[in-house]
């Protein structure tokens, strides 16, 4: 499996978990999160409600994401440290 | 062998002596500080921030000022978002609480407010800690920052309020990390001693939150002992004893106060705070020298009319103090990274 796949299946699941995130009962008064035209938000309060944990679930994605790219950056660098060493 | 160790051995002795003096003066000030605030954590609170909150922003503005370079040459970048982060989160809070307050904006309204908030200043002090990694001395790994970052931001937009109170109580920690860094480049026996002290800090926690946990919340529907109340937390933790909540914030406020008002002068100024000959930008030129020199005269002149503000009206002016004060603590996080 390719760095590449393997991000692209943690961009699924954090995906994944953004929703899953959206969907657990909130830790004070979020109502479930409602769909087609009630995405839309209609006053301050259903706003925070929807975009917050959306919002949310993207931040959570992102921090997969990232951590990923520094992973196999760091791999990376460590792979030609070594190489390096056994030229020498 | 005698001709080489007989002169060293008075040095040891007043290093000792000084580390012991050292680490019975901070022993001495978390206790005191600890049973204080647990016993009377109101009176306590009013008390430290009347005699404290002035001196020690002062302190720390004089301390900014001497670790400030006079020339920032490649660092640039980094002062200018720092210090202009400082100005544009400061103004945009003050701003928005303003705006809210007037329009008695609902409890959604504060949330999102919050949120967009704390989500500018997780995203000012990741850039800032990415700058500083690529600073000499490096810090390559502190790449880490940009996902502890995204998941810093998407817990202040699934919690905000327990996000900006967090905040509250972590800022008078910050104070101590301060005191380590100078330490370490000023006097290693110390740090050494002072690393060990540190200890007593969880364990009062733990003694304080073991002793009124169980207690009843503080007597006072008066706006001070609401206003002390909510700022440690009380609107947001209704389950928690106020006692403790305000006692542990005292407490630590108190320790804060300690480190920049005592300690960071005595390890890291070493000099009186109107004394400019140490302050790089003062050395700069004639006109940067009057700058440094009225910045000093205005902090106190400050200080002079918070405590006047303080006798005539204490709430009104500790409701202000606290909305300013937030400049202090954001101008924590550029000089705080640039020692670590």
């Amino acid at each position: 499996m390719t760095i590449h796949t393997l991000l692209l299946v943690l961009c699924l699941c954090s995906i994944g978990a953004g929703i899953a995130i959206a969907d657990i009962p909130p830790p004070y008064e979020y109502p479930s999160l409602p769909s087609g035209s009630d995405l839309i938000p209609k006053s301050v309060d259903q706003f925070f409600d929807i975009w917050g944990t959306v919002i949310a679930g993207c931040a959570l994605s992102l921090a997969i994401v990232t951590s990923g790219l520094i992973w196999n950056r760091r791999r990376k660098r460590s792979k030609e440290n070594d190489a390096t060493i056994d030229t020498d | 062998m005698n001709s080489v160790t007989a002169p060293a051995t008075p040095t040891i002795r007043t290093a000792s002596y000084s580390s012991a003096v050292f680490a019975g003066s901070i022993i001495l000030m978390i206790t005191v500080a600890c049973l204080i605030a647990g016993w009377a954590p109101l009176g306590f609170s009013v008390a430290t921030v009347f005699l404290f909150a002035g001196p020690h922003n002062w302190m720390e503005a004089r301390y900014f000022l001497s670790k400030m370079p006079a020339r920032w040459g490649k660092l640039w970048l980094y002062f200018t978002i720092g210090l202009g982060g400082v100005a544009l989160l400061t103004v945009t809070q003050i701003a928005m609480t303003t705006t809210l307050r007037y329009y008695q904006a609902s409890g959604q309204a504060w949330t999102i407010g919050y949120a967009v908030w704390n989500t500018l200043l997780i995203t000012w002090i990741t850039s800032l800690v990415l700058m500083r990694s690529r600073q000499n001395p490096k810090r390559l790994h502190w790449e880490i920052a940009l996902p502890i970052g995204f998941l810093l931001i998407a817990a202040t937009w699934l919690w905000p309020l327990a996000w900006s109170l967090g905040l509250v109580y972590l800022h008078p920690l910050v104070a101590l990390l301060f005191l380590d860094r100078e330490l370490g480049k000023q006097n290693r026996d110390w740090q050494i001693v002072y690393r060990r002290c540190l200890w007593l800090v969880p364990l009062s926690l733990c003694v304080l939150w073991c002793l009124l946990a169980s207690k009843p919340n503080l007597p006072g529907n008066d706006l001070l002992s609401m206003q002390i109340t909510h700022h440690a937390g009380a609107g947001i933790f209704s389950g928690i004893s106020t006692h403790l909540l305000v006692s542990t914030h005292t407490f630590l406020e108190m320790l804060h106060y300690a480190v920049w008002v005592i300690a960071v002068p005595l390890v890291a100024l070493r000099t009186t705070p109107w004394n400019l000959t140490k302050i790089p930008l003062a050395n700069k030129s004639a006109p940067w020298r009057t700058v440094v020199a009225a910045i000093i005269g205005i902090g106190v002149l400050v200080m002079l009319v918070l405590w006047a503000g303080f006798f005539v009206n204490y709430p009104v002016t500790r409701d202000l103090y606290f909305t300013l004060a937030l400049a202090h603590v954001l101008a924590e996080v550029p000089f705080l990274l640039r020692l670590l």
